[in-house]
């Protein structure tokens, strides 16, 4: 398919001096609204939010919720927030990376960010003919062009049960974050892919991105996102999605971050009548990572599918916090997950499955498995069912142990060597996770990435 | 029409019947450290019992009500009467029984239950034990089978050695409770090497409106021996309510291996909050076999602490939520030894406006090798009003393991129940049957008599649900 490309913009770099910070206070908020270039509401909205987060409680180890995975270590006592006006253009590229490599497919668009700012942006005609809209928080509201598609979306409350604390933190504070929409009616056949590059060290980067998809429109949306340098730098990130009825949408989520990366996620889907919601992600951080993954199933046969998996090394933890909410008749989701950890890594994996009683006819299922590679590492579970109708069909399942040595014992009997055969198990086990996406090329992508994440245990061990 | 449905309502807590409320003593209602000190001292302790009651109260009266579970606001705790005394001491005989007492008793078939399978029984009424037998071949052997209160008086060093020690006065808001005003329950110690084996049973009777039943129990089993210990409960049916609140705490010695089962069906009134936890050291294996079925609400969490190298426990769980009911009935395993075992296999059914729940926890600890633990939890739901939950936390602190759980959550399939109406089975049969056969794999850990009883209740729960 011949495309050109009509959008282009030549990529900024930017160069960090001496970032001094800003206070978690309203100041802060107005400064970045007004850099932004949001409309006063949005504005007095960041300071109503402000108000609430002084009422709800601070996050803390001691409560149920957060008994395995300590909130201290992203408090806001740790962090200031980063100040973009400290971050400057410059020519020397310190951020080269976020440009070499194209990605391994053809796109629909390639949207580059930096810190939530828009580096670099790519869109093909054939998108943009389609009524394509990609564009940073910045550029949108400085062209005006694009917001009405997204005022309701930006800012919009997130429910979130037990701590609200994070979530209005980023409410407050956010510096920006990415938009996309795909107005009703509208094939877009390849994927648009979105790079985030993270790196505010020792400061502390709120980011709010929203995604529409309207009626009877699919879409599939690769997000990369690496976060961390040499220093700690904590990364809170908001995804609001909605769905149109009839709608699809494919995200896959590839996550890299170096040990110092502090990463706080929520991902927000609403779904309407018939909709198809699938994630699939590859997570291999090495940091602290917190993801809740939320989907609320308002209409009657909207599908939700999360499949997952994660390399865990070092001394990184990731708990998993996912919500399968069913509101409507005759939905279904389907959820599973799946890690191998080496090292000192852990997995949390909090799931829970709710069943409203208007909800009938709905399947429910999830699954966690996790594969404990080494000593030091350790995996819990709490796969949570509420279910409040009869005609259901819900299950859940969790399995936590080493490399299975009847498995282990039959490839060797067959000639490969032990390494061999523990990787071969190990590629297997993590791959399945993944199969069931469509896309083909994005399937071996993802399985590239696999390897390439499991060779720094694995591979060198295999030749004998 | 209308008659015939609420007879059938009516017929399906068969142990609704109430006897007239004459007591020997009866406490103020409510609770200060004056009914604390006067329990104490009707009952002739010594002091250290006391002190520990007082210290209980005081935790009891610090810690907050708890919030992370089902709803505890219907509880009243000024409203209810904490301790009544219905005769002078516990008998060894039925004829020395009390005749209203006595008749309750029988009602309930529980003589008759001793004569023809039983090794020993106990009987409480409200907050004492009025009866307690062994039969004189497990005395010989040196098996102990008393009423708490008793044990304590005969037997105060073995007593103090143990009490308390599983669970203690601070625990929770419940324990802390018990331990204030605990009375009656049983207290079981089985020398080393010595299997009893038939069952040793304690029949628990509410009968005063607006009661709080707040029974001990302690089982020792020592190295090698074995014991299987029933309990039953039932209640009046008042429109208010009550709270039964008890503490068990069992220790099982190397070796040895120890069976609880509860048949539990208070009536709808009764707020079921226990706290029971057991010990397994080196090789010992703890059975937990718990059917709920009455209360207004359960909330109930056998535990065992896996404390020695292949030690084993096994929670086997069926619980029934019907008519404004809330089952919260789980299990919890923490294993802290290597090569212990576990496995958990809860099964729930709720009807009407029921609500069952399954909350456990599997805690492997670090440097517990080897640990393996599976839990299964299964969940019918009858009505589309009806609720279920499965919470199940695990942490796991160590690699070398091997951890499984799985729960579903259904209906009764038409398929299953259109086959066996094929078949030329009646609706109502068929749902019983098939839910019989779900629950058939922790009924059939029951001794016989108390298989036929649980299927029985099912049978009666299940009556007038179609049609």
């Amino acid at each position: 398919m011949h495309t050109t490309v009509v959008k282009e913009i030549q990529p900024r770099v930017y160069e960090i001096k001496n970032n001094t910070g800003l206070d978690w206070d309203a100041a802060a908020a107005g400064l970045l609204s007004e850099r932004l270039g949001e409309p006063p509401n949005l504005r007095s909205q960041r300071f109503e939010r402000l108000h609430q987060l002084s009422k709800v409680p601070t996050p803390h180890r001691f409560m149920e919720s957060w008994r395995r995975t300590d909130p201290a270590i992203i408090s806001q006592k740790r962090f200031k927030l980063w100040n973009p006006e400290d971050e400057i253009l410059s020519e020397t590229s310190t951020h080269d990376s976020d440009r070499s490599e194209s990605p391994p497919v053809l796109t629909s668009a390639i949207l580059s960010l930096c810190n939530a700012q828009q580096q670099s942006i790519v869109v093909e005609e054939n998108a943009e003919d389609s009524g394509l809209v990609l564009a940073s928080q910045d550029h949108a509201f400085r062209t005006q062009d694009t917001m009405s598609e997204f005022n309701s979306l930006i800012g919009r409350d997130i429910e979130e049960d037990d701590t609200p604390a994070f979530g209005l933190m980023n409410a407050v504070w956010y510096h920006g974050g990415y938009l996309l929409a795909v107005p009703r009616g509208s094939q877009i056949l390849d994927p648009i892919w979105i790079r985030h590059r993270v790196n505010t060290p020792g400061h502390a980067l709120m980011v709010q991105n929203n995604i529409k998809i309207g009626s009877e429109s699919s879409l599939t949306v690769v997000i990369e996102t690496e976060s961390g340098g040499e220093i700690e730098n904590y990364l809170n990130e908001i995804t609001n999605i909605d769905l149109e009825p009839g709608a699809e949408l494919s995200l896959i989520v590839i996550n890299t971050g170096t040990s110092n990366s502090r990463y706080y996620s929520h991902l927000n889907v609403g779904q309407s009548e018939s909709s198809n919601f699938e994630i699939t992600w590859v997570d291999a951080s090495e940091g602290w990572n917190v993801m809740r993954r939320e989907v609320n199933l308002n209409g009657p046969y909207a599908e939700a599918f999360f499949r997952g998996m994660r390399i865990g090394s070092g001394e990184g933890s990731l708990e998993l916090r996912t919500k399968q909410n069913h509101f409507a008749p005759a939905t279904s989701s389907d959820l599973f997950y799946k890690s191998a950890l080496f090292d000192n890594s852990s997995s949390i994996f909090r799931g829970l499955i709710r069943v409203e009683p208007e909800a009938a006819g709905t399947n429910a299922y999830q699954l966690n498995r996790n594969l404990l590679m080494d000593e030091g590492t350790k995996a819990d579970a709490i796969p949570n069912l509420e279910i409040l109708v009869d005609d259901v069909r819900c299950t859940h399942g969790v399995s936590t142990g080493k490399v299975n040595k009847d498995a282990l014992f039959y490839m060797m009997s067959r000639g490969l060597n032990h390494s061999q055969a523990v990787n071969m198990l190990v590629s297997g086990f993590l791959t399945e996770a993944v199969d069931g996406l469509a896309e083909e090329d994005l399937k071996d992508y993802l399985f590239a990435k696999i390897e390439e994440g499991l060779s720094k245990f694995l591979g060198g061990k295999s030749v004998e | 029409m209308p008659n015939q449905i609420l007879d059938l309502e009516l017929d399906q807590y068969k142990y609704g019947f109430r006897d007239p409320e004459e007591y020997l003593y009866r406490s103020e209602k409510g609770l200060s450290a004056k009914i604390v000190e006067e329990i104490s001292e009707r009952k002739n302790e010594p002091i250290w019992m006391l002190d520990f009651r007082l210290k209980a109260l005081d935790w009891f009266n610090r810690k907050p009500m708890p919030k992370w579970g089902p709803d505890l606001s219907g509880v009243n705790f000024d409203d209810l009467t904490y301790y009544i005394k219905p005769q002078e001491h516990g008998e060894r005989s039925w004829d020395d029984v009390p005749d209203g007492i006595r008749n309750t008793f029988e009602r309930l078939g529980v003589p008759e239950a001793e004569r023809k399978y039983l090794a020993g029984i106990g009987a409480q009424y409200e907050s004492e034990v009025v009866y307690h037998n062994l039969k004189e071949e497990w005395e010989q052997k040196g098996v102990i089978f008393l009423d708490t209160d008793t044990a304590l008086k005969d037997h105060p060093d073995l007593f103090r050695k143990f009490f308390s020690t599983i669970i203690p006065s601070g625990d929770n808001k419940f324990a802390a409770l018990n331990s204030a005003v605990w009375s009656g329950g049983s207290f079981i110690y089985v020398p080393p090497g010595v299997q009893v084996d038939i069952p040793l049973q304690t029949y628990f009777r509410i009968n005063a409106e607006k009661m709080g039943q707040f029974e001990r129990t302690l089982i020792i089993v020592d190295e090698g021996a074995f014991v299987h210990y029933v309990e039953g409960c039932t209640a009046p049916t008042y429109s208010a309510s009550s709270l039964h609140s008890a503490v068990v705490e069992i220790i099982a010695l190397p070796g040895a291996r120890v069976r609880y089962t509860t048949i539990q069906n208070w009536a709808n009134n009764v707020y079921n909050l226990v706290t029971k936890r057991a010990v397994a050291y080196k090789d010992a294996t703890v059975e937990w076999v718990d059917c709920n079925l009455g209360s207004k609400l359960t909330m109930k969490y056998p535990s065992v602490y896996l404390l020695g190298e292949g030690a084993h426990a096994e929670t086997l769980s069926v619980a029934y939520a019907g008519r404004g009911q809330h089952t919260e009935a789980g299990a919890k395993c923490i294993h802290a030894a290597p090569h212990t075992t576990s496995t958990i296999t809860s099964k729930s059914i709720s009807q009407y406006d029921g609500r069952t729940s399954y909350r456990g926890l599997i805690e492997i600890l670090p440097g517990a090798r080897k640990a393996k633990s599976s839990v299964v939890c299964d969940a019918l739901i009858l009505d589309p009003e009806a609720r279920s939950d499965t919470y199940p936390y695990s942490y796991i602190d160590e690699s070398d393991v091997e951890i499984g759980h799985e729960a579903s959550v259904s209906k009764i399939s038409d398929d299953q129940l259109f086959y066996l109406m094929s078949r030329g089975i009646s609706e109502v049969e068929a749902l019983s049957l098939i839910v019989r056969g779900f629950i058939d794999p922790v009924a059939k850990e029951l001794p016989m008599e108390f298989a036929v009883e649980l299927n029985h209740l099912i049978e009666l729960q299940m009556e007038g649900s179609v049609g």
